[in-house]
């Protein structure tokens, strides 16, 4: 195991590699630069010049990727081409905004899903079951953004019922652990509910198929009551595809949901990168960008390894035992 | 929904995006003015009409065939010849169904003709990235070797990297994206789906006696990739992009949401949602956000239920 880990995290340079070199050249090879953007007409074309050439933007595209990325073994992402803020601070800020949210947001939904899910396989027929079949079926089809933009209208206008705050995390400085809760309910809510739709499906299907299995059946003989059988036995097994769903879903815990967070207005990753974006904060970019690449290659490795833990039967390629 | 509701409801949609100008138009089907008949001007856009309105053709024409809505997706207060006085956005009434958005345009007709550009969209997007995956899919599955591994990295990291990331990049580089560019953009996100499938199919199918005896026969790589393998291998693609016209249709509003869809004011879905966005600063414009989130609901619902109906029917196990 040991060394199939070291293996994958040698292949996993390269393709570190090429992800944030066609980030780069995209993001780069958009019209206009932040100098131009932020032009008011004031500057004289000899100070735009300088200030292109102290941020570089005159140099060829390989040359500043290379750069960048010997910066990168640094750890240094560089400065923010509008505030001149450093990067690594701007994600350090953003960052634990998102992860709360939509970390609480995965939980709820694996939990949810789990309960729901077992519960769906093992009374399939109740009226109960049909119910929340129908719920879930609907809850994959609605955008989430929608139901976000419904819940403010109704539970945070004036016009609406006005429980939950409109935007933000923090009615302000010094608000304690009751006002961020306060603040998570709806967008941990809106975020938790097209996961928990589709997570639910698959623990479903899980735990169906093993209820039927051969397995299942000896337990029962055996006399273990229903509720050990499907607790015990049936449900572990449907564990595996959830805990890919779950590895393959890190990468957005991270980087957010920008729709989500534009809504309910937490600035936290989406919404950063975004706005740099609509800069051209080429810096801010690529850090953000650069953390999701990071992200996604190591949740591919977990995802393959808890994969295997979960279910031993898995041999993952490449190892020896 | 069952299957034959979700055909029904896409069909619908697809109507009403079709004859769009029929249902929603700044002029009218048919009108005959001063001695002079003119038919379809809203195609035609002839100069005797350019500064009419079928309200202001209300009065002077002979005869008019109107449209069902009487104002078109652009049309602002100063030429729908409104007469309430309160504030925008007005509330649904008799003259607007489902009501106004906050210069004046009419929700219903711009929902109307939103189905045009969402739909376009979301088809396109799958056909183009359903053909993109195929053909790499079956490619990889076939050659096997360096071309696999490749496609399979590929695959890898382009389904667990965050879509709507990329989408924002490449969108915003685009500055004011037409259809066309939304659509490709959209199909570059959308085909390691398909081409997961395909390859898993063609593995399989590969060494099954039929290609062998094709390959026998002295049959060509193409021939037996094109006209044996690719046609055994289809059903899985064909099912899941029935699907993936439903979040094709997501992905597109989410895009329209943010600011990042089709360039303003041709009207999408999503468009039609930012504005609700928007309008929560002077709430209780419940109109904006009710309804385009319906309408994309039931055409992503639709499409899940067709999706199922043909897996049902194209996996002989159930």
């Amino acid at each position: 195991m040991g060394r199939l880990i070291v293996t994958r995290l040698g292949l996993m340079l390269p393709t570190f590699v090429v992800m944030t070199a066609i980030t780069f050249a995209v993001a780069h090879l958009a019209p206009g630069d932040p100098l131009q953007l932020s032009d008011d007409g004031q500057a004289s074309a000899a100070a735009v010049d300088a200030a292109r050439r102290e941020l570089g933007l005159d140099r060829p595209l390989t040359a500043r990727y290379v750069t960048w990325l010997s910066r990168l073994v640094r750890l240094d992402l560089g400065r923010s081409v509008v505030d001149r803020a450093p990067v690594t601070g701007r994600i350090g800020e953003a960052l634990p905004r998102t992860v709360l949210v939509s970390g609480l947001a995965l939980l709820l939904s694996v939990l949810c899903s789990i309960a729901l899910g077992a519960f769906l396989a093992a009374r399939q027929r109740s009226a109960a079951a049909r119910f929340f079949s129908g719920a879930l079926a609907l809850a994959s089809g609605v955008p989430s953004f929608w139901v976000a933009v419904l819940a403010l209208l109704l539970l945070a206008t004036p016009r609406g019922l006005e429980l939950f705050p409109l935007q933000g995390l923090s009615s302000g400085p010094g608000a304690g652990v009751v006002d961020l809760a306060w603040h998570l309910v709806l967008p941990v809510f809106c975020l938790a509910w097209p996961t928990t739709a589709l997570l639910t499906r698959f623990v479903r299907e899980g735990v169906s198929t093993a209820l039927e299995q051969d397995f299942v059946r000896a337990a029962r003989a055996r006399g273990i009551d229903e509720r050990r059988v499907l607790l015990r036995h049936a449900l572990p097994n449907a564990m595996v595809p959830v805990v890919t769903v779950i590895g393959l879903h890190l990468p957005h815990l991270v980087a957010g949901s920008v729709v989500i967070e534009r809504v309910f207005g937490i600035s936290g990753m989406g919404l950063l990168a975004f706005e740099a974006i609509g800069t051209r904060d080429y810096p801010v970019v690529m850090g953000v960008a650069t953390v999701m690449a990071a992200v996604t290659l190591v949740s591919m490795l977990v995802t393959d390894v808890a994969a295997a833990f979960v279910d031993p039967r898995i041999r993952l390629p490449g190892s020896s035992s | 929904m069952s299957t034959r509701a979700g055909a029904s409801v896409i069909a619908l949609w697809l109507v009403v995006a079709l004859s769009a100008d029929f249902i929603a138009s700044d002029l009218p089907i048919a009108v005959r003015v001063d001695g002079e008949t003119f038919v379809l001007p809203f195609w035609v856009r002839p100069a005797r009409l350019q500064t009419e309105t079928q309200v202001s053709l209300r009065g002077k024409a002979e005869w008019m065939v109107g449209t069902l809505i009487g104002t078109g997706p652009l049309q602002t207060l100063a030429t729908s010849g409104a007469t309430r006085t309160d504030p925008l956005p007005w509330s649904p009434d008799e003259r607007h169904w489902l009501g106004t958005d906050d210069i004046g345009r009419d929700v219903l007709a711009r929902l109307v003709h939103g189905a045009r550009v969402t739909l376009l969209i979301a088809l396109g997007v799958v056909l183009l990235s359903s053909l993109l995956g195929v053909t790499l899919g079956a490619l990889a599955g076939w050659k096997g070797g360096v071309v696999d591994l490749l496609l399979s990295r590929a695959l890898e990291i382009a389904s667990t990297f965050p879509t709507i990331f990329f989408l924002i990049v490449v969108v915003a580089a685009l500055r004011t994206p037409s259809v066309g560019a939304v659509m490709l953009v959209l199909a570059l996100t959308r085909w390691p789906e398909a081409a997961r499938l395909m390859r898993a199919e063609v593995l399989k199918l590969k060494e099954i006696d039929f290609v062998l005896a094709a390959r026998a026969l002295g049959a060509s790589d193409a021939r037996i990739l094109v006209r044996h393998l690719v046609p055994n291998a289809l059903a899985p693609v064909i099912v899941s992009s029935t699907f993936a016209v439903g979040s094709a249709v997501l992905l597109e509003s989410a895009l329209s949401f943010l600011g990042l869809g089709v360039a303003p004011p041709t009207a999408s879905w999503g468009e039609l949602l930012q504005q609700a966005h928007r309008a929560l600063v002077t709430p209780g414009a419940w109109w904006l956000a009710v309804f385009p989130g319906l309408a994309i609901a039931s055409l992503v619902l639709a499409t899940q239920a067709v999706g199922k109906g043909l897996e049902r029917r194209f996996d002989g196990r159930r």
